[in-house]
């Protein structure tokens, strides 16, 4: 079991996360997956940041990387804030113990992530102990108690196991596990995708609701606009392991800049579409990633620049468009041939 | 790309008036068995069984796409392999093309089977990982009795109809070498390369990407304008339902709670759970913020689903007739508690005692005996009128007729309840099952099974 470290606070008025060029590498046979290739991001207290892209544009690997609990055989690089204290620097135990205490993780299957032996009074006991050892049983009770009951939970089943809940009500207690510690930030890896509509629409009413009850910045792992779009402050668009645009969910939404989420708002299947869109192609393969801006290949505005040289970073957005000072060579069309059918994703 | 298609185009109720269906559906169940153990069997005591499918009645007329929304457990799934015998029904009828299919011969079947294909969720587990797409094609092909070069320019054509061209670049893959959309698209393919009525597509885009999504629906669109297919369109996405589908039936416990046009379901939503469905949907639109005021719960366990209206407990629209009974008021102590300071949960906890046990004791259609842990039955009596003064907005009060002491018991006596059916609205194509719109005193009061 883990020892016990109290968090010492260095820094309570900046970002409860703040991720500076933060890199993770896969080890693969052929050559090395850039999963995470260079984020950089703060977290404010109390504030809800949607984490969007496509699957295997990095946006999981990120979350792990942030909490610690990348699969052995990942390299992590850069920097990584979490209340005023650099973690990568930190022994492991050192950084386990703040995991939980300091961060929470709601997973997308409850199922698996809840031990199917133990009682639901067990999972509680069990994350308590581990982190604060000083509470008293009765007041380890009323602690989870009191968080189960915020999710909608009948205290009646706190004896219960697993099994013996829905989908919905098993999400609700892995969300109710990770706020019974109070956390500071909160994880969330595509919470609601294993679940039904009303029920998802229910989780996010939670969601909603714990921040006007407990404030921890919670970062939202999701592929879904429509969720970021109602759940979220904050919206950062990934693309191939970089983070290509953030900004307001507000102003994103309304006006996105980068091609790319201009291309992902447009191909999303909503009750108001009538014109189906698609991207072109399919995204690039992480261990040998295209030159240049890295949506080049599937981007309708791509120009010659856009092909040699990464993009600079203008508000927030990574694209060569919105750099005024282009040379026309530059910022000439690419020519390129059409992306045939069969090699989409 | 594909617009929206028309909507004017004729409807399942327009056509039927015009030719027969395509797939007539009536009344049909699909029960499956609950295992026990073999003492029990032996000695003959009931398992438990599941209405997946509860008296589905539906016509499926030519050339239309026809989805089945629902949430998992609805038995929208089971209602889709039902309808190509993937899954044997328990009763009811399935005519394709005024042929019985329920109790057909497997053999007689087989044929049938050229004309009815489906495409699964996921796309993966659907090739097989050793056999090249050529080879899974040229395979389906083969079972069903065509060889020789034949053979080999059906699987091409099908291949290239998809999108998959050159076709000679793909026959030779093996699944593991195709993306999501790919792998879907070779299933497509397959499901085609026989030439098909109908084809029936269980979530076909759930598991792609989101960017990918677009394409195979386009793709299916397509194959529908070039080769006359019919569709059954099964899914819990309503967004691209709307797009896709002429006509939409809702499920919900096996049952279809709500059919009509695709435009009028979306429009003018007539029953309390399809009118949840639509404001549930996350919606790209940062100004909507979060949906509220929705249902409670989730879907009943089906082994014993709830009385009268299966929605009823969860309905925020529900009244007397809905279908009220005692587990019902245990439902409405379990959400107090979550609300109660804890020493108040403690006492009344106490006094109620196990809420699993608390609607085991007596009930009938009309009335319900529950039984305190401790305490007279004045204290239960005490506890239940504080909650309904409490919150009188709840539906169930409206189902609760009289609550009295009966010595150490409360006996509850609830208004008469009817099972809605599935009839049509006046004036509209739509059908649908729900008291607020038909007179629940012209309806059964029980199931007659």
């Amino acid at each position: 079991m883990t020892e016990y470290v109290p968090i010492e606070v260095q820094d309570t008025s900046g970002p409860v996360l703040d991720v500076r060029d933060l890199r993770v590498w896969y080890a693969s046979p052929k050559a090395p997956v850039q999963a995470v290739d260079g984020v950089t991001f703060a977290l404010n207290p109390g504030e809800v940041l949607g984490l969007v892209g496509e699957s295997g544009c990095g946006k999981s690997t990120l979350g792990r990387g942030l909490i610690g609990l990348l699969p052995r055989g990942a390299a992590v690089d850069g920097e990584l804030y979490f209340a005023g204290r650099e973690m990568l620097s930190l022994p492991p135990r050192e950084r386990e113990a703040l995991r939980g205490a300091g961060m929470g993780l709601i997973f997308q299957e409850p199922m698996t992530r809840l031990d199917p032996l133990m009682r639901v009074s067990d999972h509680f006991r069990e994350a308590l102990k581990a982190h604060e050892p000083d509470l008293s049983k009765a007041e380890m009770r009323t602690r989870a108690l009191d968080s189960l009951r915020a999710l909608g939970i009948p205290p009646t089943r706190y004896r219960n196991y697993p099994h013996e809940f829905s989908g919905g009500m098993r999400q609700r207690i892995m969300i109710a596990l990770a706020l019974a510690l109070r956390p500071k930030f909160i994880i969330a890896d595509e919470p609601t995708t294993a679940l039904d509509v009303l029920v998802e629409a229910q989780i996010l009413r939670i969601l909603a609701d714990i921040r006007q009850r407990y404030s921890p910045a919670i970062l939202l792992i999701t592929h879904n606009l429509g969720i970021v779009a109602e759940a979220c402050d904050r919206v950062a668009v990934m693309y191939a392991g970089r983070i290509v645009e953030q900004g307001s969910v507000r102003q994103v939404f309304a006006e996105p800049r980068h091609p790319y989420t201009q291309e992902l708002m447009r191909s999303v299947i909503s009750l108001k579409t009538r014109e189906l869109h698609s991207i072109a192609g399919a995204p690039p393969d992480l261990s040998d990633p295209p030159p240049g801006c890295r949506f080049h290949p599937r981007c309708p505005h791509a120009m010659r620049v856009c092909v040699e040289t990464p993009p600079p970073t203008i508000d927030d957005t990574e694209c060569w468009l919105l750099d005024r000072n282009l040379s026309s060579a530059d910022s000439a069309p690419l020519v390129r041939s059409e992306v045939p059918v069969a090699d989409e994703a | 790309m594909p617009t929206k298609p028309d909507t004017t185009a004729v409807t399942g109720a327009a056509a039927e008036r015009g030719g027969e269906p395509l797939i007539s559906i009536r009344d049909l169940h699909v029960n499956f068995a609950l295992r026990t153990n073999a003492v029990a069997r032996l000695l003959g005591r009931s398992s438990g069984m599941v209405r997946a499918v509860d008296g589905v009645s539906l016509d499926l007329a030519q050339g239309e796409v026809l989805g089945i929304v629902g949430e998992s457990g609805s038995g929208k799934s089971t209602l889709g392999r039902a309808l190509l015998r993937l899954v044997s029904p328990s009763s009811g009828s399935i005519r394709y093309r005024g042929r019985e299919l329920v109790g057909m011969r497997e053999s007689q079947l087989r044929p049938m089977r050229r004309k009815l294909q489906m495409v699964f969720q996921d796309p993966h587990a659907s090739l097989n990982p050793s056999m090249t797409v050529g080879h899974a094609i040229s395979d389906a092909l083969r079972i069903h009795r065509l060889y020789g070069s034949d053979r080999d320019r059906a699987v091409a054509d099908a291949l290239e109809r998809v999108g998959l061209a050159p076709a000679e670049r793909f026959m030779p893959k093996y699944p593991g070498e195709l993306s999501g959309g790919q792998k879907q698209r070779a299933v497509i393919a397959r499901a085609i390369s026989l030439g098909p009525e109908l084809l029936v597509a269980d979530e076909p885009i759930s598991m792609l990407d989101m960017s990918v999504r677009a394409k195979i629906l386009g793709l299916l669109d397509e194959l529908k304008r070039d080769l006359g297919l019919t569709y059954v369109y099964i899914t819990h996405d309503l967004a691209s339902a709307r797009f896709f589908c002429d006509r939409i039936a809702i499920m919900y416990l096996g049952k279809v709670i709500e059919i009509g046009p695709t435009a009028e379901i979306f429009d003018n939503p007539r029953h309390p759970y399809t009118e949840a469905l639509l404001k549930a949907v996350p919606d790209p639109d940062p100004s909507r913020g979060v949906a509220r005021d929705l249902p409670r719960g989730e879907i009943p366990d089906a082994v014993h689903p709830p009385a009268g209206c299966p929605f009823h407990p969860r309905c925020p629209k529900a009244f007397g007739p809905c279908g009220w009974e005692t587990r019902d008021v245990r439902m409405i102590l379990e959400q107090r508690w979550t609300a109660v300071p804890a020493e108040q949960y403690a006492r009344e906890s106490e006094l109620v005692g196990d809420p699993e046990r608390f609607d085991a004791i007596e009930e009938s259609p009309s009335e319900g005996l529950v039984r305190p842990a401790s305490g007279s039955g004045q204290d239960l009596l005490e506890l239940l009128e504080q909650e309904r003064s409490a919150d009188r907005a709840e539906p169930l009060w409206h189902g609760v007729e009289g609550m009295m002491a009966d010595g150490n018991a409360v006996r509850i006596r609830f208004a008469d309840r009817a099972i809605p059916r599935l009839l049509p609205v006046p004036g509209t194509d739509v059908e649908v099952a729900c008291h607020l719109h038909h007179d629940p005193q012209a309806q059964p009061a029980d199931d007659p099974a």
